[in-house]
């Protein structure tokens, strides 16, 4: 770590001890360092409008963007279309910021994600894009391959995470119940096919690998006789199944389980769960939605076992942020949940020992961004470029890339105007890519050589060390 | 814990209404009489219909074939091995003529119970929902679960999903009616209950609406018109608040783009600005008018037109004008442009059979489906799925299709039960999919999206995992024989329901059982059931015990054993040959004899359902 990064990191992290935040006293059940650097890839599904969170400040000067912006953007706020409504939601609801000369704001209610823009751990990439159509399906294809080259309903294929994993020789953990396609790798053996061997399941840590039978069960119980009869089974067919085989994923799952059992199941049973993980999804102070809770919680427990596996990435997703309508009350509390300060991530990192906090970056983002006005239904549409957001101790803070393009006021007279494209989705990626396995990103992502950064943007030094 | 509190308290309820006890009053399942159809499709109805695809031969067209087209199509169905073979014999084509039908009865798929009234109130999923919501005296719902059906008091959103779950199981209703619902709401032409907060009333309006106009033989144009301005997509995309005053228009824009991508395959590459910019707003603009009326009992099942607020001017889609003065007019005529775009001709028959039968099809293949989806004049999903069913595309070996969850559980669940009594005990716990995070009913994992895919399932460890550790763990379930009744007596499984003795010894041999087991679950014409597969098959319906366990006297009952092994160890050839040769004792006079012989039964269904053969369905 750069000495000026390591000075920054050791700021923040007593700015948040100071604040109350690590003060949590499980770190003696995490490992103290991770076996490797960990991206945690946090798909949020839908296309977020990060401009709801992130708007430029009011300016009362006419035509400038601060004051168009919340005309425009007014029914998404549900406020009235004037500068006085606009000024007065601006004053009331963000904390000004800035970056490079850009004043812009973060809502209210993320205090945590503040906190840590201040800490200087926390980066807007702006004018990402991946997929050039406006379709969830496409879109979502494209971004968790991160190959732009992928039509409309193509078959799905691998996930740059899962390449990932494949070129750093580890592990990816997926804590949704079924792995998203950002997960999947090249099949070890057999060119051209997925594979999964390399995926950690983990969406219920108090029940991990195939069920074994008590010990106290006699040996002649049913019970053992088809717990036997399977295992046996699998372990004999091994050999016959091919890799193309569609039977063959079966036949790996039930190995790759019996193994993680193993492996996992002392670790997990002697864990004790932080009550303070719990409460995100249990009882009177679950978050908004209780699934990211559990998320966060089997985050944790995979962390847990950080120097037992080699996981280099971990997929999350939080679904719901294609805002339509009543963008308002459909996704704030969304981000309250992530970055409030009783929120998910506030909790994690009060959890968290600094160490293993340096080596984890997040990344938020979704298929696509948002329009540039908002629509009669008190939402907005489908657009296609977008910010992406990092954060994490590693993490160089700041905003890459020009936040509200003067361009775009010229062009809201368009049928469907949105955020253009300036900076491709690998080229993002690249860079946490090399930051988890450094060199890697050439193979992780074979477009990378014409990938577009928009010009005076340096995403290498996104990450420190 | 729902499965034991609606036993007990289903039990307590058949006792009560004596409408059962002795748990021997339903008949054996299907016997095979070929009555017809009441109520027909008025699609394919003449056999001599030609096909849109090649026919295979009648050589390919046996009882395996048939089903495999069971399997993918009705989830196994409740039809009988009679007449299961009465198909096999028949032309191809004739044959899946009757089998694919979705009337809300199919006798010779599922054959009518006298244990309750379901077959007569299956008219639609609101008719079954009302019906286990009532007081009837043939209502074997206990009393005390019949509020999880009432959607009349208060916005639910369980009592779709529940009684969607109990149609599929239930003798006596089309199981195929019920896997097209399926995939027409949960992966076509979707609503989440929960995103969307589309209450059960809407939501069950909605599926019966999609389901009645298949029935009536309507063409698909205009069954996705009776979806477009249905309230509960109205509800879900947000488009009940479009509207179109003084000239100007309010609303947004999501279902005028969805409508093309999601319902039609239209993307818009045929011209991605004007799709864009010109297609999707005026079909937003379109939809602007329709209404949904709250009550208290939540969003009323059916939209209301406001002529208002509607925008009543001709409007350019997809290149071309767009009339009719209301919602319901203009997305006539839309519908009948967008099936025939391009870009739907091309993309919607991929749809189709990629989500219900095929996720490795070949450009080849891809090739094919379009040719016969564009030579249907009149573009008919049944007649299609029909035509599909008995060609080659279907029957090919290259076709792979990966069960997701609800698909694998409810084939499963209708091979396991063989009655409705053994439905209304819920002895093999329909409900236990929910227990798969993200996978339920009308709340499809991907929203609009649709639900969980099967080749999301095959990459999931943890999917595998709760489907094998159902087969260790909870062992039980599927080996239960008997189970006691709150007033006396008992239930107990009987397999003689469903497989009749050996015709040549009038036995059970061990053999003839495994060979049936494998058959009825994985309809592969026993291609894959091999020595290991008999040897573990064998020895768990015999003993309930693995071979190792046999063949190594208990010393080490956890040896692998190999094919190679068991071919060339003359000692492993006659304990295979012993095994198979010995009895089941299914009709043992001795009831425990008789139970255990069962129970061996469903140990060995937990060995046959827990391996790879139950989680794809390939052709041969």
């Amino acid at each position: 770590m750069q000495r000026r990064k390591f000075l920054q990191s050791a700021a923040a992290s007593l700015a948040l001890v100071q604040a109350g935040a690590f003060v949590g006293s499980a770190h003696a059940q995490l490992p103290t360092v991770l076996n490797s650097n960990l991206l945690a890839h946090f798909m949020l599904l839908g296309g977020p409008d990060f401009r709801h969170f992130f708007p430029p400040a009011f300016d009362p000067t006419p035509g400038s963007y601060g004051r168009e912006f919340f005309r425009i953007r007014a029914s998404a706020y549900e406020i009235d279309a004037t500068p006085e409504a606009g000024e007065a939601h601006w004053n009331n609801n963000f904390y000004p910021v800035s970056a490079n000369g850009t004043d812009f704001g973060i809502m209210h209610g993320l205090e945590w994600l503040k906190s840590m823009w201040d800490a200087g751990n926390v980066a807007l990439v702006e004018n990402v894009v991946g997929a050039v159509s406006r379709d969830h399906e496409h879109a979502q294809l494209v971004w968790e391959s991160a190959d732009r080259t992928l039509a409309q309903l193509s078959r799905p294929t691998t996930g740059w995470g899962g390449r990932l994993s494949d070129a750093a020789n580890g592990r990816i953990v997926s804590v949704t119940p079924a792995p998203r396609l950002f997960c999947l790798h090249p099949h070890p053996t057999q060119s051209g096919l997925v594979g999964t061997q390399r995926i950690v399941t983990i969406t219920d840590p108090t029940s991990v690998g195939l069920f074994e039978p008590a010990p106290s069960v006699a040996v002649d119980d049913y019970q053992r006789g088809i717990t036997r009869a399977l295992s046996s089974y699998y372990q004999a067919i091994e050999p016959e199944i091919a890799a193309g085989s569609p039977y063959r994923v079966f036949v790996d799952h039930q190995l790759g389980l019996e193994e993680l059992g193993d492996l996992l199941r002392p670790r997990f049973e002697s864990f004790a769960e932080p009550a303070e993980l719990t409460a995100l999804y249990s009882g009177p102070t679950a978050l908004a939605n209780s699934v990211i809770g559990i998320e966060f919680r089997n985050l944790y427990y995979a962390l847990s076992a950080g120097d037992l596996l080699d996981l280099n990435a971990v997929s999350m997703a939080y679904g719901s942020f294609d805002s339509h309508d009543n963008q308002k009350e459909e996704i704030e509390n969304k981000f309250v949940d992530l970055f409030g300060p009783a929120g998910a991530m506030a909790t994690l990192y009060q959890l968290l020992p600094t160490t293993v906090a340096g080596q984890i970056v997040f990344v938020f983002s979704g298929e696509f961004g948002r329009q540039l006005k908002s629509n009669g239904g008190l939402g907005t549409d489908h657009g296609r470029g977008n910010s992406v957001l990092l954060v994490g101790l590693p993490v160089n803070g700041g905003v890459y890339g020009e936040m509200f393009p003067a361009d775009e006021l010229s062009r809201l007279a368009e049928p469907s105007p949105d955020i253009v494209g300036r900076t491709d989705v690998d080229g993002v990626f690249a860079a946490l890519a090399d930051w988890v396995e450094p060199g890697s990103s050439s193979a992780v992502f074979p477009g990378i050589v014409d990938a577009r950064i928009e010009q005076g943007v340096n995403l290498g030094s996104l990450l420190a060390g | 814990m729902m499965r034991w509190m609606l036993l007990g308290l289903i039990v307590s309820c058949l006792n009560a209404c004596g409408g059962g006890g002795g748990g021997a009053t339903t008949p054996p399942a299907g016997t095979g009489a070929g009555n017809t159809q009441p109520g027909g499709t008025g699609t394919g109805s003449d056999p001599s219909d030609l096909s849109v695809f090649p026919v295979i031969s009648g050589n390919v067209w046996d009882a395996t074939a048939v089903r495999q087209v069971l399997r993918v199509f009705a989830f196994g169905s409740h039809a009988s091995d009679v007449q299961i073979q009465v198909w096999a014999d028949m032309d191809p084509l004739a044959a899946i003529r009757q089998i694919l039908i979705v009337t809300p009865n199919h006798d010779l798929l599922s054959p009518p119970d006298p244990l309750d009234d379901i077959a007569n109130r299956a008219e639609t999923l609101e008719s079954m929902r009302a019906y286990w919501a009532s007081d009837d005296p043939s209502n074997l719902i206990p009393p005390a679960f019949r509020d999880l059906f009432d959607d009349s008091l208060a916005p639910s959103f369980i009592a779709a999903e529940l009684s969607w779950a109990l149609a599929v199981t239930k003798y006596g209703v089309n199981p195929v009616r019920h896997r097209i619902g399926l995939y027409e709401t949960n992966y076509h032409m979707v609503v989440h209950q929960l995103f969307g907060n589309i209450h059960d009333r809407q939501m069950i309006g909605y599926y019966d609406a999609i389901m009645n106009a298949h029935a009536s033989g309507a063409n698909y144009e205009d069954v996705m018109t009776t979806a477009a301005i249905a309230a509960a997509i109205a509800t879900q995309y947000g488009h009940k608040e479009n509207v179109y005053l003084n000239g100007e228009f309010f609303g947004n824009e999501d279902f005028g783009r969805e409508y093309h991508q999601l319902f039609f395959g239209i993307l818009g590459n045929y011209d991605p600005v004007a799709h864009e910019e010109v297609t999707i707003k005026n079909t937003a603009q379109a939809l602007s008018g329709i209404r949904v009326p709250f009550t208290p009992a939540g969003f009323s099942a059916t939209a209301t037109f406001d002529a208002a607020l509607h925008n009543p001017n001709d409007l350019e889609i997809l290149g071309t004008f767009i009339t009719g003065s209301t919602a319901r007019q203009k997305f006539a005529d839309l519908s009948d442009t967008a099936i025939n775009h391009p870009e739907s001709l091309a993309n919607l028959p991929l749809m189709i059979i990629s989500e219900l039968a095929d996720d490795s099809l070949s450009l080849a293949e891809i090739d094919q489906l379009r040719t016969g989806w564009q030579a249907m004049t009149d573009k008919n999903l049944m007649r299609f799925l029909q035509d599909y069913a008995v060609s080659p595309l279907f029957h090919s070996p290259t076709r792979v299709k990966f069960f997701a969850t609800l698909e694998r559980h409810f084939l499963v669940q209708n091979l396991l039960l063989l009655n409705n009594l053994e439905s209304y005990l819920n002895i093999y716990d329909f409900f236990s999919y929910n227990t798969t995070q993200g996978v339920q009913v009308f709340k499809p994992v991907n929203n609009v999206f649709g639900g969980e895919r099967g080749r999301d399932a095959a990459a999931s460890s943890e999917i595998f995992r709760n489907i094998y550790n159902t087969s260790t763990e909870t062992w039980e379930l599927y080996a239960n024989a008997s189970d006691p009744l709150d007033a006396g007596g008992s239930w107990e499984k009987d397999w003689r329901l469903a497989l009749t003795a050996n015709p040549v010894s009038g036995n059970y041999e061990v053999e003839y059982v495994a060979e049936w087991l494998w058959q009825r679950f994985i309809s592969d014409g026993l291609d894959n059931f091999g020595s290991l597969e008999r040897a573990e098959v064998y020895s768990l319906l015999s003993s309930g015990h693995n071979f190792a366990f046999l063949a190594t006297a208990q010393a080490d009952p956890e040896r692998i054993y190999t094919r190679a092994e068991i071919a060339a160890d003359p000692l492993l050839q006659t304990l295979l040959a012993d095994l198979a040769g010995s009895l089941v004792l299914l009709g043992s006079s001795d009831v425990g004899t008789r139970r255990l012989a069962n129970a061996g039964v469903g140990q060995a269904i937990n060995f046959i359902v827990a391996t790879p053969y139950m989680m794809v369905a390939q052709g041969r």
